[in-house]
């Protein structure tokens, strides 16, 4: 079984919405992405990123409203720059003053190479600004941007660029002669291939534990006697509770979320978790909302302006929390942290399922006899006009002044500091996965 | 024949392959002309074609292997299969078996039975299946009752519904089951005629025993029930078995679910197909043979559908209803915006986005900013849309050109369809290549087949089927042989091709037996093929004896080329070219009153007394829908008078019903009484039999499945074969059609003369010696053969069913030769008949009439007898 075959068979699952959630079809990509990096041949780093990111846009095409598909990809991505550039940086340090930085220990984060000596340029120009924050990728590489840091940035990026250039088409070159001569050889791989694939595999741990990692912040923020509302079934809110009621006492209040009803069986969980467990209708989250302390909600996607995308239902649930001023907290593993605004065309912000889970079958048969009543005419063409249009979205759209904090994986953090969060774990170039691959077919 | 896998323990069960059978085609003719190019299911819904549904769900449902079972347009099934990313994928393994000579499903059960690749449970379904349902639970209860019982050879899925315009939407027939509702056990399954009849018969339920009203689920539907049960009354009385109630709790009777044709089967079902061999259909037959035969103690189950979707396309109108329902979303994950489904072409992969009120358009459509696109709507890629146009409840194929100022709602424009300006259309299918002239209107029901083309400024009047394809109709007196050598001749002249495979339409009428009297055929022609398209269990109706014998009707499987080519001229070429091939056009001879002056297209009639307005692509009209359903409302106002049989109401009500074609009883009208009706039937069909010179064992096939269908005993056929047999030796009774007249003699024999009595008797000798095989196979044990002889009785006597018709009374003073006559011939034992008189002797004097007529004859048996035990006496 070759790769694009595996690669096809994970798309055609991911239409089928046979992968369910966005936490198993992120460990899904990662796992695809190490199985590319780890069996594909690539010189350098340039076609490993480009491999990765064909692969991944049509990962993310099979099923644009799982964002954590592209959020892995751009991680992914992201790790072969960070590589990328520290076996440039090595370079050029090995060719002018053997510098400091390269012999410090090797920062996982941007925020660490930010703070270490020497690399300060490099650091300040992927950080991203108010001025810098909306320009494309693109016009920061072209020199275009008018503003201090654009400068500053276009100028570091094409001084390294320049170098990188060279030094890759001189190892191009250097191989294509060898390929030449010893022809049926494969391209050797690129030497921090391996790097970049044992960060990978601690990105796959990372995702393992990112429910317990959260679960354990919950004696921070549960107090006792503290009365919680939850919506709906959410594995990593459960835990958190279930964290929280080995030191703590107190009530869960759970709205039953709806047409799907999963409120049902995170009642009965956390109830068999021997937690004091309420369960309401959705119609009476408000009223209910007197009397929580807090509100805490999983969530679907995290978007770069702050706002998430959780399941239909919760926008209600925090506009009833905003007007009791109740903090509404929402727990989310950093592989949801999506750098698309909910504004973006690429973003499908929803699904639309089955009505079935909403009404009957058999609403379709009253109104298709009711619908025929107006014939007959030549506008027989209206039969069926009067039927019921019965929508059933999978998510709610919740704007950033909504939510009080998220729980992450990595500590709590408020929506202000969501783009924050972003420059450290995606590059800029990839913010936008296919648009870029657009541009490249066109030229 | 129990399989031998249980030696192998639970190591082998545990890697059991989950395997479904794929039924490519369903042996039946509903999507014609269509099918007659093209197998149905590739036929596109919503843009892609009806297998990849079913195919995919059943991917969804992690089934790792199917097996596409093609008999009818093979390679085109293959073909689209080899282009498809199926046989790429590791699972499920799709592969296929192709078996061209099959008729029916049964026959194909039968021929994988015969492969013998089927080793465990499989799913069997129809290429026809559009479900999003999770066969998890309804397999996991399968296994479970399998490991517990082997005897529960089959799980069916059904779906509730609890509105009775649901099934006139779907274009469904109404459907009695009776559960245990405990076990969820099959216990009765009868297709009912019209909802009226359901209900009454729901009520004679209701009266009869106790009803299940514990399901809190089902509490509507149980109030729905009582309030039929109060006016229903029909001229079909169903009957329930007492025994139903006796070792049961609670019985659920049930007329709200629709049989999805979703089946959980063990591999015993294969081996049951291949022990009855004349079973053809699964629900009639199969089904309703298992359910019979309760000594045999197989058991089928019932899954019952909870919010899942689950449909079949197995005519116009359920294609157009399940298209909605997909717009609709009701199939999800199977949505056009998932884009799960594979498409090639020049314009990519499937690339639908979704828009407000369910509107679907891929990403490359040309749509004039000017054209309103309505809801449930979805335009392939390159689709045009004209100034002005609105367009809405359609689905438009890719590459669709629309002019400018058309009005389109609820079409099906398959790819490359092409309409001009200020063109009117609704509720119409129009296949691939069709083109539509400029002013053109298209009017409800209208079914376009591939290539036709309509002229400008025409209106092509309702419920029209147009087709490049001339259906071909001709005597039956040909046999199909004589005609397959015909058409064949006449495509190699005409196009100069190899004699293609010939399509055969063979149920003019929608009856079972034409169509096996081309089974009989085929074992000498296996290499044609049929090419029928939806499954024969729901139109087909069990005793249409009197449907489909005047009339054969065949086509060819291709549009002669120059019918063709004068289409695509007529579509596309200039003025020049058209007045250049205007001869061969007026001698090509289109049906200028469908398709209008520059338009190419033969009338395809609908011989099968189908109701175009119930079963069309269109809804159905309100008035004829309030008939159907409402015929029993009309009757309330009379109040409760539910002992009047058959009021005028509901006689026309079920009359109108579309599975209500049996024709004795259409003939007879409702006042004959049901044993009369039975008599006639099996008279009928027998006539047929002998008509036609069925070799025998297609006679038995016949017969067996009226008795199937009937409910009947062997001994039952047997009595009004032999009556029947009787029958011919004198001229034709009333109660037989005058197409079978010419079978019976001219003359009466005068009985009371010795001539007349000496050809009476030689001419039944004759028709012994012809059928006293058959005879033979219908009398099962000592019993029937008893039986057999108080038939006769009756029948000279003309007692009973046959009072009507006295001319039994003929045979009277022959009564002792005739035993003689069965005696010799074998078809009545000794045993039979010492036991028979032995019955008689304690009858009254009256009755003993014909005892003491035989008393000769039973002396001289006797005397035989003591002979022979002599004889072994003396042996010993």
């Amino acid at each position: 079984m070759n790769l694009s075959n595996l690669v096809e068979e994970y798309c055609t699952q991911l239409r089928r919405r046979q992968i369910k959630g966005s936490f198993a079809c992120a460990k899904k990509t990662a796992e695809v992405m190490r199985l590319l990096i780890t069996t594909q041949r690539h010189p350098d780093a340039a076609s490993l990123i480009e491999d990765v990111r064909t692969v991944g846009t049509k990962l993310q095409a099979a099923k644009p409203v799982e964002l954590g598909i592209g959020n892995i990809v751009r991680r992914v991505l992201h790790m072969i720059r960070e590589e990328q550039q520290q076996e440039q940086l090595e370079a050029s340090e090995g060719s002018s003053t053997p510098g400091d930085a390269s012999k410090g220990p090797q920062g996982p984060g941007l925020l660490s190479q930010a703070f270490r000596p020497g690399s300060n340029l490099r650091a300040f120009n992927r950080a991203v600004s108010l001025s810098n924050l909306l320009d494309t990728p693109a016009m920061s590489a072209d020199g275009l941007s008018s503003s201090f840091s654009g400068i500053l940035t276009a100028a570091a990026d094409a001084v390294a660029a320049a170098a990188a250039g060279d030094a890759q088409a001189a190892d191009a070159e250097g191989m294509r002669r060898q390929q030449s001569s010893r022809k049926g050889r494969a391209p050797p791989q690129w030497s921090s291939k391996n790097n970049v694939i044992e960060m990978l595999n601690e990105l796959l741990d990372e995702l393992d534990g990112i429910e317990q990692q959260i679960a354990q912040q919950a004696v921070e923020h549960i107090h006792a006697n503290e009365v919680i509302l939850t919506y709906g079934m959410s594995d990593t809110t459960f835990l958190f509770l279930k964290e929280a009621s080995r030191k703590r006492e107190f009530q869960v209040v759970v709205a039953e979320a709806a047409p799907r009803f999963d409120g049902h069986t995170m009642a009965r969980q956390l109830a068999d978790a021997k937690v004091q467990t309420t369960l309401i209708a959705d119609s009476a989250v408000f009223a209910m909302m007197a009397r929580a302390n807090k509100v805490l909600v999983g969530a679907h996607a995290v978007l770069a302006n702050g706002g998430v995308i959780a399941p239909a239902g919760v926008h209600m649930v925090a506009l009833a929390a905003k007007r009791h001023s109740i903090p509404f907290v929402v727990l989310v593993g950093l592989h949801k942290l999506s750098p698309l605004f909910p504004h973006d065309p690429d973003v499908t912000l929803n699904d639309f399922q089955s009505p079935g889970q909403v009404v009957d079958f058999d609403v379709l048969a009253e109104s298709f006899m009711r619908g025929d009543e107006q014939q007959p005419g030549p506008d027989a063409a209206a039969a069926e006009c009067l039927s019921v249009e019965v929508h059933n979205p999978a998510y709610d759209y919740i704007p950033p002044h909504l939510i009080s904090l998220f729980v992450t994986d990595t500590g709590g953090y408020t929506p202000a500091y969501v783009y924050r969060l972003l420059a450290e774990y995606y590059s800029r170039e990839d913010y936008s996965l296919d648009k870029e691959l657009i541009d490249r077919m066109k030229l | 024949m129990a399989p031998k896998s249980k030696g192998g323990g639970a190591e082998e069960k545990a890697k059991e392959v989950l395997t479904a059978v794929l039924l490519a085609d369903s042996f039946t003719q509903r999507f014609r002309p269509i099918t007659v190019e093209k197998p149905k299911v590739l036929l596109p819904l919503v843009n892609v074609p009806l297998l990849e549904y079913t195919l995919e769900w059943l991917a969804l449902n992690k089934v790792e292997e199917i097996l596409v079972f093609c008999c009818a347009h093979a390679d085109q099934i293959k073909a689209h299969l080899a282009d498809s990313k199926w046989l790429k994928q590791r699972s499920p393994r799709v592969s296929t078996v192709v078996s061209t000579n099959c008729l029916s499903l049964g026959e194909a059960m039968r021929s994988l039975d015969q492969k013998d690749i089927i080793k465990g449970t499989f799913i069997l379904v129809s290429g026809d299946t559009v479900s999003n349902m999770d066969l998890g639970p309804a397999l996991a209860a399968h296994k479970e009752r399998a490991d517990r019982d082997k005897d529960a050879i089959m799980t069916m899925v059904m779906k509730p519904t609890h509105e009775p315009h649901q099934r006139l939407r779907l274009g469904d027939t109404s459907l009695l089951v009776a559960l245990d509702s405990s076990s969820q056990r099959l216990l009765k399954y009868q297709e009912l005629d019209s909802p009226a009849a359901a209900a009454a018969a729901a009520a004679a339920a209701a009266a009869g025993g106790q009803r299940d009203s514990s399901s809190a689920h089902h509490g509507g539907h149980h109030h729905h029930h009582h309030h039929h049960g109060r006016r229903g009354r029909s001229s079909q009385v169903w009957k329930l078995d007492a025994s139903l109630w006796s070792e049961r709790d609670c019985v659920q009777v049930r007329t709200d679910l629709i049989d999805t044709n979703i089946s959980i089967c063990s591999p015993e079902v294969l081996l049951m197909f291949s022990d009855n061999f004349d079973y053809q259909s699964l629900k009639r037959d199969f089904v309703a043979g298992t359910l019979s035969e309760e000594e045999l103690g197989k058991k089928i189950h019932c899954h019952i559908l909870q919010g899942e979707y689950a449909a079949r396309v197995h005519n116009l109108r359920s294609y157009d209803a399940v298209s909605r329902d997909l717009l609709a979303r009701w199939a999800f994950p199977f949505v056009p915006d998932t884009n799960v489904f594979y498409k090639a072409g020049p314009w990519g992969p499937s690339s639908y986005r979704y828009a407000r009120g369910h509107k679907y358009l891929e990403a490359v459509t040309g749509c004039s900013r000017s054209a309103q696109l309505g809801r449930l709507l979805a335009v392939g890629a390159g689709a045009a849309i004209g100034d002005g146009c609105i367009v809405s409840q359609s689905v438009l194929g890719r590459g669709v050109s629309i002019g400018k100022n058309c009005r389109i709602t609820g079409c099906y424009l398959q790819d490359g369809v092409v309409i001009g300006d200020n063109v009117t259309a609704s509720h119409a299918l129009l296949c691939e290549g069709v083109v539509v002239g400029s002013g053109a209107t298209i009017s409800p029901g209208v079914v376009l087949s591939y290539g036709v083309v309509v002229g400008p400024r025409h209106t092509v009047p309702a419920y029209a089927i147009v087709s490049l394809c001339k259906q071909i109709t001709t005597e039956v007196s040909l046999s199909d042989d004589e005609l397959e050598y015909a058409s064949a001749g006449r495509v190699s002249s005409s196009s100069g091709r190899p004699p293609a495979r010939r399509a055969r339409n063979s149920t003019s009428g929608g009856g079972r037996q034409p169509r096996r009297s081309n089974a009989a055929s085929d074992s000498e022609s296996s290499s044609s093929s049929s090419s029928s398209d939806s499954d024969s269990s729901s139109e087909e109706s069990s005793s249409s004896s009197t449907f489909g014998d005047t009339l054969g009707v065949k086509s060819m499987e291709k549009p002669s080329s120059l019918a063709v080519k004068a289409a695509q001229v007529l579509a596309g070429g200039d003025k020049d070219q058209k007045a250049q091939i205007a001869g061969q056009v007026s001698e090509l001879g289109f049906a200028v009153h469908l398709v209008g002056e520059g338009g190419a297209g033969y009338e395809w009639p609908m011989t099968d007394g189908y109701s175009a307005e119930l079963y069309s692509i269109a809804p159905p009209p309100m008035t004829l829908a309030e008939h159907v359903y409402d015929s029993d409302a009309e009757n309330d106002a009379a109040g409760g008078a539910s002992d009047d049989a058959a009021g005028p109401d509901t006689a026309r009500g079920a009359a109108d019903e579309p599975g209500e074609r049996s024709g004795g009883a259409g003939r007879g009208g409702a006042a004959l009484d049901p044993e009369t009706v039975f008599m006639q039937e099996v008279g009928e069909t027998f006539l047929r039999c002998v008509k036609e010179r069925f070799a025998e064992t297609n006679a038995v096939i016949e017969l067996n499945g009226l008795k199937i269908a009937e409910d009947r005993t062997f001994a039952d056929c047997a009595r009004y074969i032999f009556t029947a047999m009787l029958q011919l030796c004198l001229p034709c009774p009333g109660w037989v059609s005058p197409e079978y007249g010419c079978l019976f003699p001219a003359d009466a024999p005068d009985s009371s003369s010795k001539d007349g009595k000496l050809a009476l008797l030689s001419r039944f000798k004759q028709q012994l010696r012809e059928w006293g095989n058959l005879l033979r196979r219908f009398l099962r044990s000592e019993d029937d053969q008893v039986e057999l002889l108080l038939t006769l009785e009756e029948f000279c006597g003309a007692e009973g069913v046959f009072e009507a018709d006295s001319s039994g009374t003929a045979f009277a003073p022959l009564f002792a030769n005739l035993l003689q006559l069965l005696y010799d011939g074998e078809v009545v034992e000794e045993a039979a008949i010492t036991s028979w008189a032995a019955e008689k002797e304690h009858a009254d004097e009256g009755e003993k009439l014909f005892l003491q007529k035989s008393a000769a004859f039973l002396a001289w048996l006797k005397e035989a007898e003591e002979d022979d035990s002599d004889e072994e006496d003396s042996d010993e």
